[in-house]
């Protein structure tokens, strides 16, 4: 799963390996502090997602995206990037086959 | 092996997580750029592969008894002490058929040798028991 955009005339893909995660995990985002510090989560795991594909723009360019962006939704999207580099490896497929599934209504 | 989810462990930073999975993924033939910079999800395919190869070689293992078995169960006229005139039954003119490619095409003389010599076998094993009272 990756997100994907176009700011001024460039198109971004956004999605995290393990190792931008590592790296994500190193700037000082913590997945636990998401609630306690939504806007610096934000920021962090936005900087990082975009570590995999476009790892040479500045700090300031990734900053002025973060700007301009809708930012309805962005910060469960991002987290659910991160964790997409995590669950594969923790998941247990015949466990996954037999669990209760389940649904969101709004 | 990694994956497994029933012995998720405490770890303090996902680093030190994906360290200790890592060397699952190794052994399972993963390279490093693969599982820190590929897709995350290609480590689904490493372990359905592994146990693939696995069940496998597990086959392999129970077929290479099988000819053992097999081979050495042609002999056993060879080993009954009072026999006259023993005739070894010869080895298989051709590998089993796994495939099940060639069914009803295996050869008569084959298919004979095989019970006859599970014949002599199972005339060795009476014999034995007979004699030790097993």
């Amino acid at each position: 799963m990756a997100l994907i955009f176009t700011y001024k005339d460039n198109e971004y893909t956004l999605e995290f390996t393990r190792n931008t995660v590592m790296e994500t995990e190193r700037m000082g985002f913590d997945m636990d502090k998401i609630d306690s510090a939504p806007v610096t989560s934000l920021t962090l795991l936005f900087r990082g997602a975009f570590l995999a594909h476009h790892r040479t723009l500045t700090i300031a360019e990734v900053d002025d995206i973060l700007t301009n962006i809708d930012k309805e939704g962005l910060l469960t999207a991002l987290g659910k990037l991160y964790m997409d580099a995590i669950k594969p490896l923790i998941e247990n497929e015949e466990h996954s086959k037999n669990a209760i599934k389940w649904t969101v209504k709004t | 092996m990694g994956g497994g989810g029933d012995n998720i462990k405490a770890f303090a930073s996902y680093r030190d997580m994906f360290e200790e999975y890592f060397a699952d993924y190794l052994v399972m033939g993963m390279t490093y750029d693969e599982f820190y910079n590929g897709d995350p999800n290609l480590v689904r395919a490493y372990r359905k592969a592994f146990k693939t190869k696995l069940e496998n070689r597990n086959m392999e293992m129970w077929l290479q008894g099988a000819y053992i078995y097999d081979a050495i169960s042609r002999l056993t006229p060879l080993m009954q002490p009072f026999a006259k005139k023993p005739k070894v039954v010869p080895y298989l003119k051709e590998p089993y058929d796994i495939s099940g490619e060639k069914e009803g095409t295996e050869s008569k003389k084959d298919k004979a040798g095989t019970e006859a010599a599970l014949d002599h076998m199972r005339g060795l094993m009476t014999l034995i028991n007979n004699r030790f009272g097993g």
